[in-house]
């Protein structure tokens, strides 16, 4: 990446996440995705060796995105800013983005979600995915996830900012969250930090041997 | 339309929130709880403009539940019918027969002042209003249970704190242990979320440890707490007699002297303080002195002394805990002194008689013989067979789960008494959920737990309170601004109807969630196979009674005999004066006058959200529908079930009428929210369709059908005010005499508001002065309690406000008092402690029961009223008076109405003779109360009253039942919003799908228009659920259940598997979700499913976790356990695509 150009990411803060999902229904509801498995952010409570981390994940507008060098018809492009978009007009069903993508963030939707093929497409279902809420920042405003997390556990900013911001923060590899890793493990540079749980976060008291449940 | 929320960083002052440069620690400030949206709002859109909105009123015609019997009228047709059928109901019955049923508008306070349906039914129910109920379905055992020991930290337990001030404490490093016994706040209250997470953090990150003991590892556990301590559902009593048991035996040796070696209980604080757990003798304390006299004073009056009734050494909750062992038997009270163990009280007792052993070995009956002389096998309890044992940490481990484990392993049985014991570890908070109270024996836990808090000295300490800031009236909550008068007041003169009705005084109040069983007082003669009653699923109702539950307040809904004036006439049977009751033809039965209206205001009450959907819809069908007849609403004795819904939800289907209502968005609303304390005006932002109207409209036509109707006489009293009552209530009588939008009030007052220069809203056009009404409150300066005493502003100081939180509170005093007593030894061993007045208090916590509410002396003849037990001053966990209110409440009411096994009152016995309700808080096994429920013991038929086996007895030897808890859910907390696609997708799933597999949008809940009025449309799916219907492989989408790893490989279900959870009292089909986070033994459903029986085979599809609950009531209180379930669970075979 060029030394003038900024990169914007997301901050997220594994200890605070509640697993309310404001983040991923305010994300539907301000990008007008219709109810359906398609969304742009999901958020999961994953279950590691019986430990227990929950994890709130859009797309990553990764510093090198995958999907962006996987995309033949150049649908997909990253700005000056750093934010990874696609432009829908351009897409025509390669998949190639979905393959490539690490964290399965790249999606296709069917059609009762979508029901209706927008003027400019190419094809009934391109892929979509976040834009970081790019009309939004536009304007000033945080992303609506940042915006709706009740738990103040997501933040974004400046990669740099947020580095100072939470110097605690790691950032997101296959062997420090291997779990986020769906898809592969290409090495994108995930363009999120991520404030870790630790494995002695909850110490479980099992049942006991006497026990008859 | 998309959802937005505060977003300000700043207060209405201008001051930055969350700013470093304020009072606060390690420049982060905690009192700003500002909360925002939870996905539940930000799914609204398709809450509005969800196809199945209902438009019109409808009527049914036919039978309760057959849709195709609803037909559209007018909504003015409406009223007036329901008007019409009160009146003549409360003609003939009184107003007792009436009930604005528990639900939205009608639980709480504060939901809304025009939007929500309250003043549509009252205006309904004006003549002479209706009967009242008491309790409510969230907390009723916790009202039941809290008060009963007098512990002041139980009074704001429940996480359920009115201010950010009760966080601070925690925050502040002074709260060593959290002890959540289940806790699912952020989930269940979104408002307090934000502000507890903060605690919590800044709890642990001073050292502080957060313990979760339950069944399920809730999101609130997973974020907040450092420890999860399985433990199963419905045993914490259980745990904690065993955390006791450990405590005694480490005080007491085997002979029964206490140990020098840092023993675990303070015995002379218990001697002191602590009533029950230890035996005592009759004994009088003046009030004046604190003074204990072991026989009746030659003075006595009950105003100069308190009789404190014995505890027989059998009977104490020592002697439970330790059965068979003798210790304490050897453990006698001194009036010597003895050093450590010498106090005042133990000595007045020993006075009395110098043998006197602080336990027994314990005496209650099993099938009618001391426990420690009788036969344990002979019983089919297993409560009753486990009275000797000794309640040992791996007594409770074959139970609880909880490991007994040793005293250094964190989380162990042994370890947390050890914790509790400790001084260092002071002060502990304790907080419960709503699930350790909704159980068949819930009050008991929390009775329990406050035990335990009593037994073990925390009390009076800062941070034994802590609360998320709920969203109701917090005064010291930051998120209002509540200094400034920057809002649009409401307007005097509007909202008046200035009706004036006919009061009908004592009548008693009904339990909240005891109207089903009233319904069935009425009209039992309807409830037969022929109607298609079969009663299954209530397997424990022999139908020898007109009504399922004993209960006092059921029976006293028959109709009582007044005089001309209206007032209540008495007669006296052996000795005791009853309100006498009216006879039917036969010269001897009751008149059964029981429910015969009931107006819901909103919420799924009536079907979804009470116990046992199979046998209220089977109920509701039975008897007939109140306009099968042409004009039946003329009926004074039919059935008349009036609903406000948004939807056809299940409690709509099974309605007689069904008023169209509008989502928040479509109302004009005066409320307040997220926090507020002080109300502001919102405009109506979309319009509703069709007939669909707010509140205020509703209640405008209510009065219109009342001023047609004309006044009402009854007793030689007649009503004022009902003509032009409408107008009035609008505002515009004697006026233009129209229906005037509320709107158009707060337009004027806007208005005005913009032209004056001193307004915040002056020069503003109206669209700003709505958008900007919204000021978030300023950080407030609330203090940071540093140390032990000084537990300032709770509720035991009696005030919340001002001076008082700078203040020690009573409770913090008291303990500081008591402190100082028991380390002086001349003082202790010589002067009394309780009831002695010093440092501006009295030193004595009132045990009491939840008698006021539910009606308390006045229901109870007068010449039983003497005989009930006396609070002692001391904390109780022996409490006399819950067992003589079980017996005796409402007796004034129904004493001809013998119970089974009883002269009078409520039948205190079990089918083996011995006590139901006892006046300690016991371990009663779970499954005694499912066998009861379901009809399963082996030795005993409720239906025949004979002895054989019980037709469910099969249930509990095969099949491995599973304990079910009904937690709320994230995306729904009750049942409304099971129709948002958006919050569907969160917890439902295809079958054999993953997250978000299910998209039923547009195939759920779409009820059909109806164009014209009186026509009645073809419904194409009986289902609420058309993909299930039709049987969509990709789109129909079942709820999800939580299910312990284990427990699914046992029975080969995998994770997504579409599933079939059954037990006695109904079946539903499930996804289920296989996780580490619900122990093994346990299921959790989560509530508020919409029940969608499926027609092919009566398995409710819609997964309604009452489906699964029986109608059986919580022992001390008739209650409702609604998180009580034993249930299988298996792979559906059945249910093929």
């Amino acid at each position: 990446m060029a030394e003038n150009k900024v990169q914007l990411g997301f901050y997220f803060d594994q200890t605070r996440c509640m697993s309310c999902n404001s983040c991923t229904v305010a994300c539907k509801d301000w990008n007008q995705v219709n109810p359906g498995p398609v969304a742009w952010r999901k958020q999961f409570t994953y279950e590691i060796n019986g430990k227990f981390f929950p994890f709130a994940m859009g797309c990553n507008h990764c510093e090198e995105p995958a999907c962006v060098t996987a995309c033949s018809y150049e649908a997909i492009s990253k700005s000056d800013d750093g934010v990874v978009t696609v432009d829908r007009n351009k897409c025509q069903n390669l998949q190639a983005c979905i393959a490539a993508c690490p964290f399965a963030k790249p999606q296709i939707a069917e059609d009762k979600q979508e029901p209706n093929a927008l003027i400019g497409w190419k094809i009934q279902h391109p892929m979509q995915k976040c834009t970081m809420c790019k009309d939004r920042l536009d304007k000033g405003e945080k992303p609506a996830c940042v915006q709706a997390c009740v738990g103040r556990a997501l933040d974004f900013g400046n990669m740099d900012d947020l580095r100072s911001k939470y110097p605690d923060a790691v950032q997101v590899t296959p062997a420090e969250f291997p779990y986020l890793y769906v898809n592969n493990q290409n090495e994108t540079k995930p363009s999120i930090l991520v404030r870790k749980r630790s494995e002695s976060s909850n110490n479980i008291v099992k049942a006991g041997a006497r026990y008859q449940g | 339309m998309r959802v937005t929320s505060d977003d300000s960083d700043f207060a209405f002052d201008g001051s930055p929130r969350g700013a470093a440069n304020l009072p606060n620690i390690d420049n982060i400030q905690y009192n700003d709880a500002k909360s925002l949206t939870c996905p539940k709002g930000r799914a609204y859109k398709y809450r509005v403009y969800h196809p199945g909105k209902l438009r019109y009123a409808l009527k049914q015609t036919k039978q309760r539940g057959d849709l195709s019997g609803f037909i559209r009228i007018p909504i003015a047709q409406a009223m007036k019918e329901i008007a019409t059928k009160y009146r003549k109901t409360v003609e003939k019955y009184g107003k007792g027969a009436v009930l604005n049923i528990y639900g939205t508008s009608g639980g709480y306070d504060g939901q809304g002042t025009y939007a929500s349906y309250s003043n549509a039914r009252a205006a309904l129910t004006a003549p002479m209003g209706t009967r009242s109920a008491y309790g409510d379905y969230s907390y009723y055992q916790y009202h039941y249970g809290r008060p009963l020991t007098g512990h002041p930290g139980a009074q704001a337990a429940y996480s359920r704190g009115y201010g950010v001030a009760q966080q601070f404490p925690a925050i502040a490093g002074v709260v060593k242990n959290v002890v959540s016994w289940g806790a699912n706040m952020l989930t269940t209250v979104n408002s307090a979320a934000w502000s507890y997470i903060r605690t919590f953090e800044m709890l642990k990150k001073r050292g502080g440890r957060a313990w979760f003991i339950g069944p399920e590892f809730t999101d609130t556990g997973v974020v907040c707490h450092t420890d999860w301590v399985q433990l199963r559902n419905y045993t914490d009593c259980a745990l904690i007699m065993a955390m006791l048991y450990e405590m005694i035996v480490n005080t007491f040796d085997e002979n029964g002297n206490v140990s020098t070696d840092n023993p675990y209980l303070d015995v002379n604080y218990l001697d002191t303080m602590v009533y029950g757990f230890f035996a005592s003798p009759e004994y009088w304390v003046r009030l004046s002195d604190g003074k204990i006299f072991t026989s009746q004073p030659e003075d006595y009056s009950s105003s100069a002394y308190r009789h404190v009734e014995e505890v027989k050494p059998g009977e104490c909750l020592a002697a439970y805990i330790m059965g068979r062992d003798e210790r304490l038997t050897k453990a006698l009270y001194s009036n010597t002194n003895e050093g450590r163990t010498a106090n005042y009280t133990a000595a007045k007792f020993a006075g009395k008689d110098s043998n006197m052993p602080r336990a027994g070995l314990c005496s209650w009956t099993v099938k009618g013989q001391p426990a420690h002389s009788a036969n344990a096998g002979d019983t089919e309890y297993l409560f009753k067979k486990n009275m000797m044992e000794p309640k040992t940490p791996e007594w409770a481990e074959a139970i609880c789960g909880t490991p007994a484990g040793d005293v250094n392993t964190a989380g162990s049985i042994r370890y947390l008494a050890k914790m509790y014991c400790d001084p260092a570890q002071h002060p502990i908070f304790n907080e419960w959920a709503g699930g350790t109270q909704k159980q068949g024996n819930g009050s008991i836990n929390i009775w329990a737990i406050t035990a335990l808090m009593c037994v073990t000295k925390t009390f009076g300490l800062s941070g034994e309170v802590l609360g998320g800031a709920w969203a109701t009236s917090n005064y010291f909550a930051p998120v209002p601004d509540i200094k400034t008068s920057h809002y649009i007041s409401s307007p005097s003169d509007i909202g008046k109807a200035g009706t004036s009705g006919i009061s009908e005084d004592n009548l008693s109040k009904i339990s909240c969630k005891e109207w089903f069983n009233a319904i069935k007082l009425a009209f039992s003669e309807y409830l037969t196979e022929e109607n298609g009653y079969t009663g299954k699923h209530i397997p424990d109702w022999n139908r020898s009674n007109r009504y399922y539950t004993d209960d006092g307040s059921v029976k006293a809904t028959v109709l009582l005999e007044r005089d001309a004036e209206g007032n209540l006439l008495t007669e006296t049977i052996d000795g005791k004066t009853y309100y006498k009751y009216q006879r039917a033809e036969d010269g001897v039965s009751p008149v059964y006058a029981g429910l015969r209206m009931i107006i819901n205001a909103g919420g799924g009450i009536m079907v979804n959200q009470h116990m046992n959907t199979n046998d209220l819809t089977e109920m509701y069908r039975a008897i007939p529908a109140l306009n099968k007849e042409a004009n039946g609403y003329e009926n004074p004795d039919g059935l008349c079930l009036v609903t406000f819904d948004l939807f056809f939800s299940p409690t709509a289907r099974y309605m007689d009428y069904v008023l169209p209502g509008v989502s928040s968005l479509e109302a004009s609303e005066f409320a307040s929210f997220g926090g507020q304390s002080k109300q502001f005006y919102r405009p109506p932002v979309v319009k509703p369709l069709g007939d669909a109207a707010d509140g205020w409209r509703m209640a405008y036509e209510a009065y219109k059908a009342q001023s047609d109707l004309g006044e009402f006489t009854k007793y030689g009293k007649t009503t004022t005010g009902f003509q032009d009552s409408h107008l009035a209530y609008v505002g515009t009588k004697g006026t233009t005499g129209e229906f005037k939008p509320v709107e158009d009030y707060f337009n004027a007052k806007v208005d005005e508001a913009i032209k004056d220069s001193s307004s915040k809203f002056y020069g503003m056009t109206r669209e700003q002065v709505y958008a900007g009404q919204f000021t978030p409150a300023a950080n407030n300066y609330e203090y940071i309690a540093t140390s032990w005493y000084e537990t300032k502003g709770t509720a035991a100081s009696g005030s919340d406000n001002g001076s008082a939180k700078d203040e020690i509170s009573k409770a913090g005093q008291i303990r500081k008092n008591l402190d100082d007593y028991l380390a002086d030894e001349t003082r202790r061993v010589n002067k009394p402690f309780v009831f002695v007045t010093e440092n501006g208090v009295q030193n004595t916590f009132e045990a009491s029961t939840y008698f006021t509410s539910n009606g308390g002396g006045s229901s109870i003849c007068d010449e039983d009223r003497g005989a009930r037990p006396e609070a002692a001053g001391r904390f109780q966990v022996y409490n006399g008076m819950v067992k003589f209110d079980y017996e005796n409440l409402f007796s004034k009411y129904h004493g001809w109405l013998a119970a089974s096994g009883g002269s009078v009152g409520q039948s205190n016995r079990d089918h083996e003779g011995d006590l139901k309700v006892y006046p300690i808080p016991m371990y009663f096994d779970f499954q005694d109360s499912f066998r009861e429920a379901y009809n399963g013991f082996n030795g005993y038929d409720v239906a025949k009253g004979v002895a054989a086996a019980g037709p469910n007895a099969a249930f509990f030897s095969g099949g491995k039942p599973l304990t079910m808890s009904t937690t709320h859910d994230r995306f729904r907390v009750h049942s409304t919003h099971d129709e948002n696609p958006f919050l569907r997708e969160l917890n439902h799933r295809t079958a054999g799908g993953g997250w978000a597999s299910g998209n039923d949008w547009q195939e759920y809940c779409v009820a059909p228009e109806r164009q014209a009025e009186g026509s009645a449309a073809a419904f194409e799916s009986p289902m609420i659920s058309s993909a299930i219907y039709r049987k969509d492989r990709t789109t129909a989408s079942w709820h999800e259940i939580w299910m312990n790893t284990e427990d699914a490989a046992e029975r080969q279900i995998k994770d997504g598997d579409l599933c079939r959870v059954e037990n006695p009292i109904g079946s539903v089909r499930v996804i289920a979700r296989v996780t580490d986070r619900c122990m093994k033994g346990h299921l959790n459903l989560h509530q508020g499913g919409w029940y969608d029986p499926n027609p092919a085979d009566g398995v409710d599809d819609g997964g309604c976790a009452n489906t699964l609950i029986s109608s059986y009531p919580s022992r001390l209180d008739h209650g409702n356990a609604q998180q009580f379930a034993y249930v299988t669970i298996k792979k559906e075979t059945d249910f093929t695509f």
